[in-house]
């Protein structure tokens, strides 16, 4: 019994290892918007040394995400900020609709990192977006009745 | 209003990045954001957003690193695996989940931060960046890692061998265009020692007399050597090992530096 659950779990860890791998080399095909050569100098920068290219592209992948987030937020923000602008002034004539990334769409987007932020390390804007997990057991709500935690 | 409008603005320091990093990659930083904000369907974006946005990125970059620097070093390594780096995503992401609950279960897959870049890297529109980059200006040597980018010491092919984190060996003609002025005393060279004597006084030169035959304190010049009786080598072996000096057991002594004008 418990050797098959060994060899299960050892099926499942090539598995994963092989999706790994097989992601790691789909990166080689793709194409970052933010360039190798840029992402190597930043990290070269702060100390950090790999020869292989793959990790260069996932750090590439994974700030890409993160603008890509943070922007697709301040859209929606910008969105909802002129289509409330439309409602106020639904008899006049519309302003035009074009989509600006302002200072204040993305402050809200970056809101949150900022609070947290602060609160990680008492550092304003030492490292960016440390969205910690809160803990079940630090949670104010921990405990309560999901009702109670709904009211 | 204004008060919920200056409030954000007041946590964030001005983005000092511009005027630390290079301009140079700042900008191209900036053009890939302003790609990435195109992609999502913003048609304009105002400078300051934009150049926070860019800051933003930057520092995002650089707390990978940092973060993944770290973790190879408490390793014990001083290149990073995909373990470092994997970490170091998964610490800055905001996965939901149980954070570095990976590492229980020994795939790195597991990560919430992984399969968000899978999923990301699948799903989303691939935009490359506007133009190719030269890629020499910022990295020469793909097999020995990043190399330094500030310094143009190693660019060329020569010296690829030299770890980078020695010094960078003084240029040789520099030095022997101060040889030629400087006096150097090496050892008991009796005659050459009196010889250079005369000539500091007769050129007044007062610092030099307290000093007799000690050997100076900082050496500049370069000292040549002759292997064997007479004729052989002359000249300090350098390719005999990496990076060293290689002294050989039967050298004459020849003085070839002269005083150094300070």
């Amino acid at each position: 019994m418990n050797q098959s659950q060994s060899q299960q779990t050892s099926e499942g860890r090539h598995e994963d290892d092989t999706a790994l791998a097989d992601f790691l080399a789909s990166l080689m095909d793709y194409t970052p918007t933010i360039p190798d050569e840029l992402v190597e100098h930043y990290l070269g920068k702060s100390g950090f040394q790999c020869p292989d290219v793959r990790l260069i592209r996932l750090v590439a992948v994974a700030t890409q995400k993160f603008i890509a987030d943070v922007a697709t937020d301040a859209l929606q923000h910008c969105k909802a900020r002129q289509s409330a602008i439309v409602k106020d002034k639904r008899d006049k004539q519309q302003k035009d609709k074009r989509l600006i990334l302002t200072m204040d769409d993305l402050s809200k987007s970056l809101r949150e990192v900022k609070i947290l932020l602060m609160r990680a390390d008492n550092t304003l804007w030492y490292g960016v977006n440390v969205k910690h997990q809160e803990y079940f057991a630090d949670s104010p709500s921990a405990g309560l009745d999901p009702a109670s935690r709904e009211e | 209003m204004r008060s919920n409008r200056n409030r954000p603005l007041a946590a964030i320091p001005p983005p000092s990045t511009a005027s630390t990093e290079s301009d140079y990659a700042f900008t191209l930083t900036r053009i890939a954001v302003a790609q990435i904000c195109d992609s999502i369907g913003f048609t304009a974006a105002e400078a300051p957003a934009l150049r926070t946005l860019t800051d933003v990125a930057v520092r995002y970059l650089r707390s990978i690193a940092k973060s993944a620097a770290d973790s190879a070093n408490s390793a014990g390594r001083t290149q990073s695996q995909l373990v470092d780096t994997v970490a170091a995503m998964d610490e800055l992401s905001s996965v939901s989940g149980f954070a570095e609950a990976w590492r229980a279960t020994g795939s790195l897959l597991n990560s919430g931060a992984v399969k968000n870049l899978v999923s990301f890297s699948k799903y989303s529109e691939e935009i490359p960046f506007a133009k190719p980059l030269p890629r020499k200006v910022f990295s020469i040597g793909r097999g020995k890692g990043l190399l330094n980018v500030d310094s143009n010491e190693y660019i060329g092919g020569e010296g690829k061998h030299i770890p980078k984190w020695l010094p960078v060996m003084p240029v040789i003609e520099k030095e022997e265009e101060r040889g030629g002025k400087r006096k150097e005393i090496w050892g008991f060279c009796g005659k050459n020692e009196e010889m250079g004597r005369e000539m500091k006084l007769e050129k007044k030169d007062m610092e030099w007399e307290g000093k007799g035959i000690e050997l100076p304190l900082k050496r500049g010049g370069k000292v040549r050597f002759k292997i064997g009786n007479g004729g052989g080598v002359v000249g300090v072996c350098r390719r005999g090992g990496i990076g060293k000096r290689v002294l050989c057991e039967s050298w004459i002594c020849e003085e070839q530096n002269q005083k150094k004008s300070l």
